[in-house]
C-alpha cells in the first residue's frame, strides 16, 4: 500500500499500525467500510487464533514464525542449531570474498538498531506464516518456531528488509544510514502489529471485497511468492534447535515430486542422481525430525494444513 | 567490462542458488538490486525469474555463501545454462560429504588400528586388492572427460587473455559427448562386490550391540550381488584372505554357532581364511572356486553352519525401491576414499557415486574405483535376475547380464557432465565434496 505522508509521520508508536488500518477502513465509501471493518476482524481472528468471544489466544493455531532450510541441513540444524551468516563460519566453494556485502551490512546494522539490546550477529531472520510452508526459496523444509519463542514484543517488519535497498524505499544516497533507519521505522512494528500488517498486505490493491475473507485466504496472503512479513528474531547465544521447533511442514508439490521419484526408482525409468540425492536427503530430514520429536505435516494448499 | 551471469548466493549442499545478469558488483559499495535475477532449486534446477535480487542477497544472512569468488574476483558465466550446470553438479558432488554430515547415515565404523589376529596390526595385514583387468566402458568415459578438460583449459586461458580483465573470472565450458564403447565390464562387477564385501567383513563389530547395523549392510550387499547374478563368482582376491584372518577366532561366534567356530580352529590357512570371509559375505562353500584340499575335509558342522547363516542373510536382506539408500550402507576402503578425496571413516559407495559423476576431475579414481562406480550404477538401474537363470549358463544368462551392464552405462552417461569446464572451475565443483553446514573441516582458502 502506498505510504501516505500521514503513514510516514505516524510511523512509530504502539498504535501506528492499528491507526493505519483504521485510516484504510475510514477511506472507503459507506458500504465498503462495513466489509473492510469486518474483514479486519476476520484477519485478526485468523492470525490470533482467538475464539469468537475474543477473550484468549489459542496457541494451538494462529500466526507463527517459520524458517526454511534445505533438507540436507535439517539433521544438523536440529542437533546443532540454525545458523546465520555470522556464526555459520561456512568455508565456501572458491575463496571467501574480501568483504561482505556493504548493502547487507548497512541493512543488518539498521535492523539491529530496531531490535532492543541486540546486535546483527544475534539476528536470525524468519517469516510470519499461518498455515503455509514458508519461503520455499530458502529451503524445502519449513520449521515452525514454537509460539513461546516469538514474543509479543518481538520486532516484525512488514516486508523483506532488503526492500530498503530498492526503490521507492531506498534512500537517494544508498549509503545514507540515517535515512535508511528512518525508512526502516516505517516498515517496523511488533508481533502484536502483525494482524494490522497482514490486513494492509492482503487487501493492498486488491480492490474492495463484497464478501468476508476466509482463514485460508488470509493464510494465502501471508507469504505470496517473494513477498512476506519478516521477523528478525534476536537469539543471543541460543540458536534455534529441535526443542524450539513446534513442527516441520512440507509443501504438497514437493511431496508429490518425492513420490514420483520413488515410483520411478522402483519401476523405472531410473531417475537422475540429483533426483535420488534430493529424495534421500528428504528421507533423512524426516527421520531426524521424528527422532527429535518434531512432527511433520504436509501443506495441501497455502491455506490449509494436513 | 562485460555483463555475465553471476551467483549472488549459493547453498551448494542444499541445491539452492540465486543468480543475476550484471557486472561483478558484490564487492562494490552499492549492488544493482534491480538486475535480472533467477532462482535455482534442486532437483530440477529450472530457472525461476525473480522480481529483483533482494530475495537472493538476503539469503546470505541464512548461511548461503555470498557469491562465487576465486582469488577475490567473482566467477561469471557467459550462459545461464552453464551457471545452472555448475550449481547442479556442485549439488551432486556435495553428496560425497553426506556420510560426514549426518551421523545417522554413517556406515559401520572401521576397526581400531590395533585390532587383528596373530598380534599383527590391522593396517599391517591389509593388502591392496589387485585391480580388475578392466572396468568396461566406464574407464574409457572417465579418460575422455580428463582429455576434454585439458582441451577446455587451454581454450579458457586464451579467452581470458583476450578478455584482459582482472575484475572477474569468466568460466568457460565446452560440450562433451560420452557413449558406451560396449567393452566387457562383467569382471569389474565381481571385483567391486568382493572389495565392498571385504571392507564390510573387516568392519564386523566386536559387540552384539553394533551387530544390527552391520548386518543391514552385509545382507543388503549379499542381496545386491544375488540380484546381479554375482553369486559364487568369487575370484582370487587377496583382500579375502586379509579380511578372513582379521575376524577369525574372536568374532566368528557373533555370526556362527560356537561349534562351527570350534571346528574351524585357528589360526587359519589362506584358503580357510578366504573361505570364511566369502561365507560371511553370503557365498556358499560349494560355489567357491578356490581349490583346496583343506576345504573338502571341512567338518559337516561347518558346512551346515555356514549354509544356515548364508540362507538367513539372503532371507533378511531388504528389498524395495530404496536402492540409493543401500549404497550408503557400504563403506569404501580407505585407499579408495583417499584417492577420491573423501572422508575415510564415513564415505560410502553413495558418496563415490556422487563424487565421480558430478566432479570426475576432482575424483581421479583408478580402475578399481571405476569398477565400484559401475557396480553402484548397475545396482541402481538393474532388475533382479530372473529366478529361472538359477545356476544355468549360456546365452540367456549372458544376454541378461550384458543388458544390465549397458543400461547401467547408459545411465552413467546421463549423469556425467555434458559440458566440461576449464580446470579452475572443475576444481570448485570438487570442493563441494567436503562442504559442511556450520564450521568446516576443510581449510579456508
Amino acid at each position: 500500500m502506498k505510504q501516505s505522508d500521514e503513514d510516514v509521520q505516524q510511523a512509530t508508536g504502539p498504535s501506528a499500525w492499528s491507526a493505519r488500518v483504521d485510516r484504510w477502513v475510514a477511506r472507503a465509501d459507506s458500504d465498503q467500510k462495513l466489509f473492510r471493518q469486518a474483514n479486519k476482524v476476520m484477519v485478526e481472528r485468523a492470525l490470533d487464533g482467538r475464539p469468537r468471544d475474543g477473550v484468549s489466544r489459542n496457541q494451538a493455531y494462529g500466526l507463527r514464525a517459520v524458517i526454511n532450510v534445505a533438507a540436507a541441513h535439517v539433521p544438523d540444524v536440529l542437533r546443532n542449531g540454525y545458523r546465520n551468516c555470522y556464526d555459520n563460519k561456512l568455508v565456501p566453494i572458491g575463496s571467501k570474498p574480501a568483504r561482505v556485502s556493504r548493502t547487507r551490512e548497512r541493512i543488518d546494522g539498521v535492523i539491529a538498531q530496531l531490535v532492543p539490546g541486540s546486535s546483527k550477529e544475534q539476528l536470525y531472520f524468519a517469516a510470519v506464516e499461518l498455515n503455509g510452508s514458508g519461503v520455499r526459496f530458502y529451503g524445502d523444509v519449513c520449521l515452525v518456531v514454537r509460539p513461546s519463542e516469538f514474543d509479543e514484543d518481538a520486532v516484525v517488519l512488514d516486508r523483506n528488509s532488503y526492500d530498503l535497498a530498492r526503490p521507492p524505499l531506498a534512500p537517494k544516497d544508498g549509503k545514507d544510514v540515517d535515512e535508511l533507519l528512518r525508512k526502516a521505522h516505517t516498515i517496523a512494528g511488533t508481533r502484536a502489529d502483525v494482524p494490522a500488517m497482514a490486513t494492509l498486505k492482503i487487501f493492498d490493491g486488491s480492490g474492495d471485497r463484497g464478501r468476508l475473507v476466509t482463514v485460508g485466504q488470509v493464510s494465502q496472503g501471508m507469504v505470496e511468492d517473494e513477498d512476506y512479513i519478516e521477523v528478525p528474531l534476536a537469539r543471543p547465544g541460543n540458536r534455534l534447535s529441535a526443542r524450539h521447533f513446534e513442527r516441520g511442514r512440507l509443501s504438497a508439490a514437493d511431496v508429490a515430486l518425492d513420490a514420483r521419484i520413488a515410483d520411478e526408482a522402483a519401476n523405472g525409468p531410473t531417475p537422475d542422481l540429483v533426483d535420488l540425492l534430493w529424495r534421500e536427503r528428504r528421507r533423512r530430514a524426516a527421520k531426524a525430525l521424528r527422532e527429535e520429536g518434531v512432527p511433520l505435516s504436509t501443506v495441501v494448499s497455502q491455506g490449509r494444513l494436513r | 567490462m562485460t555483463r555475465a551471469w553471476f551467483i549472488d548466493a549459493l547453498d551448494a549442499r542444499g541445491g539452492l542458488a540465486f543468480a543475476s545478469h550484471r557486472l561483478p558488483d558484490l564487492q562494490e559499495e552499492i549492488e544493482d538490486v534491480e538486475a535480472p535475477a533467477v532462482h535455482l532449486s534442486a532437483p530440477s534446477f529450472a530457472p525461476e525469474p525473480l522480481a529483483s535480487r533482494a530475495t537472493g542477497l538476503s539469503a546470505a544472512r541464512a548461511g548461503f555463501q555470498f557469491g562465487l569468488f576465486v582469488e577475490g574476483v567473482e566467477v561469471g558465466f557467459e550462459e545461464l545454462d552453464d551457471l545452472i550446470n555448475f550449481v547442479r553438479r556442485a549439488y551432486g558432488a556435495s553428496g560425497g560429504a553426506d556420510g560426514s554430515n549426518d551421523p545417522g547415515r554413517a556406515p559401520p565404523p572401521s576397526p581400531p588400528p590395533d585390532g587383528g589376529t596373530d598380534g599383527a596390526s590391522y593396517e599391517g595385514m591389509r593388502h591392496e586388492g589387485e585391480p580388475p583387468k578392466g572396468s568396461g566402458a566406464v574407464g574409457a568415459m572417465l579418460a575422455m572427460i580428463d582429455e576434454a578438460s585439458k582441451r577446455v583449459g587451454a581454450t579458457a586461458a586464451l579467452m581470458r587473455q583476450e578478455l584482459g580483465t582482472s575484475s572477474m573470472l569468466l568460466a568457460h565450458a565446452e560440450p562433451i559427448k560420452l557413449a558406451s564403447d560396449g567393452s566387457d565390464g562383467s569382471g569389474a562387477l565381481e571385483w567391486a562386490a568382493v572389495t565392498l564385501g571385504c571392507e564390510l567383513v573387516r568392519r564386523l563389530p566386536t559387540s552384539r550391540e553394533d551387530l544390527p547395523r552391520w548386518l543391514d549392510a552385509m545382507s543388503s550387499l549379499c542381496r545386491a550381488a544375488w540380484d546381479l547374478d554375482l553369486d559364487g563368482r568369487i575370484l582370487d582376491h587377496r583382500d579375502l584372505v586379509d579380511a578372513g584372518r582379521h575376524v577369525f577366532d574372536d568374532r566368528l561366534t557373533l555370526l556362527f554357532d560356537a561349534d562351527v567356530a570350534e571346528e574351524l580352529g585357528g589360526p587359519p590357512s589362506d584358503e580357510v581364511a578366504a573361505s570364511v570371509a566369502a561365507c560371511i559375505m553370503g557365498c556358499r562353500f560349494d560355489f567357491l572356486d578356490l581349490e583346496s584340499a583343506s576345504l573338502s575335509h571341512m567338518p559337516g558342522s561347518v558346512w551346515w553352519g555356514t549354509w544356515r547363516y548364508e540362507s538367513w542373510l539372503r532371507l533378511t536382506a531388504p528389498t524395495g525401491p530404496e536402492r540409493f539408500s543401500t549404497l550408503a550402507r557400504w563403506p569404501l576402503p580407505s585407499s579408495t576414499a583417499a584417492r577420491l578425496n573423501l572422508d575415510a571413516a564415513t564415505s560410502t559407495l553413495a558418496d563415490l557415486l556422487c563424487a565421480m559423476t558430478a566432479a570426475p576431475m576432482s575424483s581421479p579414481g583408478d580402475t578399481l574405483d571405476a569398477s565400484l562406480l559401475l557396480f553402484a550404477a548397475t545396482h541402481l538401474v538393474g532388475e533382479p535376475q530372473h529366478s529361472w537363470f538359477g545356476q544355468s549358463s549360456g546365452d540367456p544368462r549372458t544376454a541378461w547380464r550384458e543388458r544390465q551392464l549397458r543400461q547401467a552405462e547408459d545411465w552413467l552417461v546421463r549423469q556425467f557432465p555434458k559440458r566440461i569446464f576449464d580446470p579452475a572451475i572443475e576444481a570448485l565443483i570438487g570442493e563441494a565434496k567436503s562442504l559442511r553446514y556450520g564450521p568446516a573441516t576443510r581449510k579456508e582458502r
